[in-house]
């Protein structure tokens, strides 16, 4: 794996955080409640790591919205949340508290997840692509609920994949949810964000 | 008819397919149901002339985007209600689920499609799910609090009586001191024992967490050492040897159980050790099967007197002994050794 230098890193960090800022934007431009995304931590990891992390927080019970993405890179994105703080979410959006929060998210509640993933995902893409000049399309986003090594399978992850992932607080009123943003590259994709990054940043190759 | 999209007429979604301005391109048989709205009259129109609410900043923002070649959207109900009603408002409200994505026409132009998912029955199975749950936790909570009002009822009423029990073998003891005649301070030293096991049973019962069964180590267990000490001559060196396995009982069996052991253990003591010096008594209680239990109260005298009949109803202690074993639904049965000693079997089965 080719490494990102530090002010490359420094670079997608900013990227990913103006994505951010931007699904912040349209979150507030619908929701009725205020809500809040923080800046975000930002880090390259591999697949396997990845699959540790979420199963330390989440063990069996994670909550994610996804979607795939083509054209110039191929992979998937994800928001993920654990299922516990994805009831906690949509309970903050609506306004509403239910007694099954811990439990999974029933069908209306999984959508209106899928429409809070899907802003912030097509924020966060939608910035990376403008700026990296990538031309990519879309699937349409779906729930997934399960543990990391489902959710990873279900990103077609590989060996040797790599996950940029973005951790972020969403915050309505006084209460705060940790999210998770873990975009999926495949080798090839990885390098030619690693190219595009690079270009970006104006560091020669 | 838009025969490019006429496919879309045999899906069981609402299928909307729009160009720039949101004009209708496409409109499914099963959206016109939802709405009300017939394809010849939306046709060429803009979607937000019929639906107002599409005008709106936020859905215009996005599904231009969408008609740029954008990413797809989804409009959820809970965020954004029922977003394409029927014209006529009295007919119900569908939980609609939309998922918009673009799409290239024949002319290479980005079109947005629409489609439309019904969640209402879902949603009503959900609704009712939770109605259902919530008041299935109200009716736990109360049975619950119930429940531990019921089991505080039962300690109270178990610490009165064994309060007044106590006050009753106060009563008993003032007045085995004023008593001459043997003979009469004997009949209140049975009955003082009798009620002593009522009132160590109630005790057991308003200390315990469990208000319906004893433990029958811990109850039998201390109801014959507590008799033994008392009734005993300490310098004759009695030795009493007690096996009780921690077996429960519910309250009633337990109480009889008990009545029988300090019975049986008043007459051993009465005519085995009496006047006499060491001898011992062995008082056993286990499990012959899951559902069937045995006590046994053994001594190592001289067993009965000959020609006396235990079944004769002569010892009041005995009888008692066949009144309890008859409640219990069990059977009573007496065993003579060889040279001395007798033992006292009782058998009943707890499945009953």
């Amino acid at each position: 794996m080719i490494a990102f230098k530090p002010d490359m890193m420094d670079a997608l960090t900013e990227l990913v955080g103006l994505g951010i800022g931007k699904a912040a934007d349209v979150l507030n431009s619908i929701l009725d409640s205020h809500i809040g995304l923080s800046v975000p931590s930002v880090r390259l990891v591999q697949g396997a790591e990845l699959v540790e992390i979420l199963s330390r927080d989440g063990g069996n019970a994670l909550s994610a919205v996804q979607m795939r993405y083509s054209g110039s890179m191929k992979g998937s994105v994800d928001l993920i949340f654990t299922a516990g703080e994805a009831g906690r979410l949509v309970d903050c959006i609506i306004g509403e508290e239910t007694v099954l929060a811990e439990e999974g998210l029933d069908a209306l509640r999984s959508g209106t997840l899928c429409e809070v993933g899907n802003i912030v995902i097509n924020a966060i893409m939608g910035t990376l692509s403008n700026v990296l000049r990538l031309h990519l399309t879309y699937t349409v986003p779906s729930y997934i609920e399960g543990n990391a090594t489902l959710l990873a399978d279900e990103a077609g992850i590989m060996e040797g994949h790599i996950v940029l992932l973005a951790e972020t607080e969403f915050t309505v009123e006084t209460k705060s949810i940790h999210g998770r943003i873990a975009i999926f590259f495949s080798p090839v994709s990885y390098e030619l964000l690693h190219a595009a990054v690079r270009k970006f940043a104006g560091i020669p190759a | 008819m838009n025969e490019e999209f006429a496919l879309f007429d045999h899906v069981p979604l609402g299928i909307i397919v729009c160009s720039g301005e949101q004009l209708v391109r496409f409109w499914n048989s099963c959206i016109e149901d939802w709405t009300g709205i017939s394809r010849q009259e939306i046709y060429g129109k803009p979607l937000p002339s019929f639906f107002p609410r599409l005008n709106e900043a936020r859905y215009r923002k996005r599904l231009d985007l969408l008609l740029e070649g954008g990413p797809p959207i989804i409009f959820s109900y809970q965020l954004n209600g029922c977003l394409l009603p029927h014209r006529n408002p009295l007919r119900m409200e569908r939980i609609q689920h939309i998922t918009a994505t673009s799409l290239l026409g024949k002319n290479q132009e980005h079109l947005a499609l629409l489609a439309v998912e019904d969640r209402s029955e879902v949603s009503a199975r959900i609704r009712s799910a939770r109605l259902e749950l919530t008041k299935r936790i109200e009716t736990e909570e109360s049975l619950r609090k119930a429940i531990a009002e019921k089991e505080f009822l039962m300690r109270e009423l178990n610490h009165r009586v064994k309060n007044n029990l106590s006050m009753i073998l106060s009563m008993i003891s003032l007045q085995q001191e004023t008593i001459e005649s043997e003979s009469f301070r004997s009949t209140l030293e049975d009955l003082d024992g009798r009620i002593r096991s009522f009132s160590l049973l109630h005790e057991m019962l308003y200390k315990s967490p469990d208000t319906t069964n004893i433990r029958l180590d811990i109850y039998i267990g201390n109801i014959v050492r507590e008799m033994f000490e008392s009734l005993r001559n300490p310098a004759s060196g009695a030795v009493l040897d007690t096996e009780i396995e921690p077996l429960e009982l519910p309250f009633q069996s337990a109480l009889y159980l008990g009545l029988i052991a300090s019975e049986a253990l008043t007459n051993a003591m009465k005519y085995a050790l009496n006047h006499r010096n060491g001898g011992f008594i062995a008082i056993s209680v286990k499990a012959l099967s899951p559902t069937s239990i045995e006590l046994r109260v053994r001594d190592d005298g001289p067993g009965f007197r000959s020609g006396f009949d235990p079944m004769s109803g002569e010892s009041l202690g005995l009888k008692l002994i066949q009144l309890l074993t008859t409640e219990l639904k069990g059977e009573l049965s007496f065993n003579t050794g060889e040279n001395s000693g007798l033992a006292l079997i009782v058998r009943f089965s707890t499945g009953i």
